[in-house]
């Protein structure tokens, strides 16, 4: 190796008496580039991890299911499968109330966020009766309906009278109309990126697909 | 002893830490621009939210197996009461799981099969017992 200083410029040179200014300047670049690494080390570990590390306690599980009377006997297959459904559950509910939040301009989840996911989406209508009519409210004035666009589909809020926009009240990839021009791309990656972890962990099969169940947007 | 007297103990809870962690993972997914806080009263009712869920599958499981004249619920009934509950979506990520789960107790049995042969009888019909593991299931 010669005192060739073109090799490895990213590399201080470990005797060569620098001058400070560009040392410094160095060990800078030095630090970008390891948060670089690390920030995506760190994408791609939690692209990766599958839901393995969630693992809810099953016995835990067992016995929730077993508060009601009504359930008798349960296969030993079945809490691993409501341990998973509960945390992709808790998956959806997460992304709608982090939206709410969003529209809010907070970086605090609250529990009225919650409740706002729960009012709006069909499939947490059986979740109702635990939300206080109080938590049911809108900041900043939005109102109960997102202005309307131009196909009059709303994404977010079934107005009165009109079904929710994709059928089966879970809306996984591209919402058809984007009402505030601002959540086209964040709520679709963010739907996609539950589902196509799953994807490309290889044990899920492709991606969700929107159109099940049917429609039931009347509540 | 007295008469049997019935205490309603208070409704198990799911453990908050790990509803913290499913919550804050996911919404460090959704925000890439720092961290989104949870609230004390969002988190609780993130886990009640959970509980309630389980309690409506189960209760649909529930159902579905009845009608089939059955005893026990099974992973099948667990399916379509995802079906019938509009929970479709979430259908092939748990069977893939189930996969997992099954090939995991394959393996093991395969390795101690002749000491899990008493105990599987036990094991299978679930009552009271508070074995995290859940058990193995012969199907």
């Amino acid at each position: 190796m010669e005192n060739n200083q073109q090799a490895q410029s990213s590399s201080y040179p470990p005797q060569a008496p620098a001058p400070p200014p560009p040392f410094h300047h160095l060990l800078q670049q030095q630090q970008q580039q390891l948060q670089m690494f690390w920030s995506y080390q760190r994408q791609e570990i939690e692209h990766v991890n599958d839901f393995k590390n969630h693992q809810l306690p099953l016995a835990r599980i067992k016995k929730i299911m077993k508060a009601d009377e009504d359930v008798r006997m349960i296969s030993a297959e079945a809490p691993i499968l409501f341990a998973k459904a509960c945390e992709l559950f808790i998956l959806e509910l997460t992304i709608r109330s982090w939206l709410h939040a969003e529209e809010n301009k907070r970086r605090t989840l609250q529990k009225n966020d919650i409740a706002a996911a729960i009012t709006r989406t069909d499939i947490f209508d059986f979740l109702v009766d635990i939300v206080p009519r109080d938590e049911i409210k809108d900041e900043a004035g939005l109102g109960g309906i997102v202005g309307t666009t131009a196909s009059g589909v709303p994404y977010y809020y079934p107005p009165m009278g009109q079904p929710a926009g994709p059928p089966g009240g879970m809306i996984i990839g591209r919402p058809a109309v984007d009402p505030s021009g601002v959540y086209v791309q964040p709520p679709s990656q963010a739907w996609q990126s539950v589902w196509q972890t799953a994807a490309e962990d290889g044990s899920y099969g492709s991606g969700g697909n929107s159109g099940q169940g049917n429609l039931d947007g009347q509540s | 002893m007295g008469e049997t007297e019935k205490v309603v103990p208070e409704a198990e809870e799911l453990p908050k830490a790990i509803v913290r962690r499913v919550v804050k993972d996911e919404l460090s997914r959704c925000s890439h621009d720092g961290d989104i806080s949870i609230h004390k009263d969002a988190l609780l009712a993130f886990s009640e939210s959970a509980r309630i869920f389980i309690h409506y599958l189960s209760a649909t499981a529930n159902d579905i197996c009845k009608e089939s004249k059955r005893q026990i619920i099974s992973a099948d009934d667990v399916f379509k009461a995802l079906e019938e509950t509009e929970y479709s979506e979430f259908v092939r990520p748990l069977k893939a799981s189930l996969e997992e789960f099954r090939k995991k107790n394959a393996g093991k049995r395969a390795g101690a099969s002749k000491e899990k042969d008493g105990k599987k009888k036990r094991k299978l019909e679930d009552e009271a017992s508070d074995k995290d593991e859940g058990g193995d299931d012969d199907k």
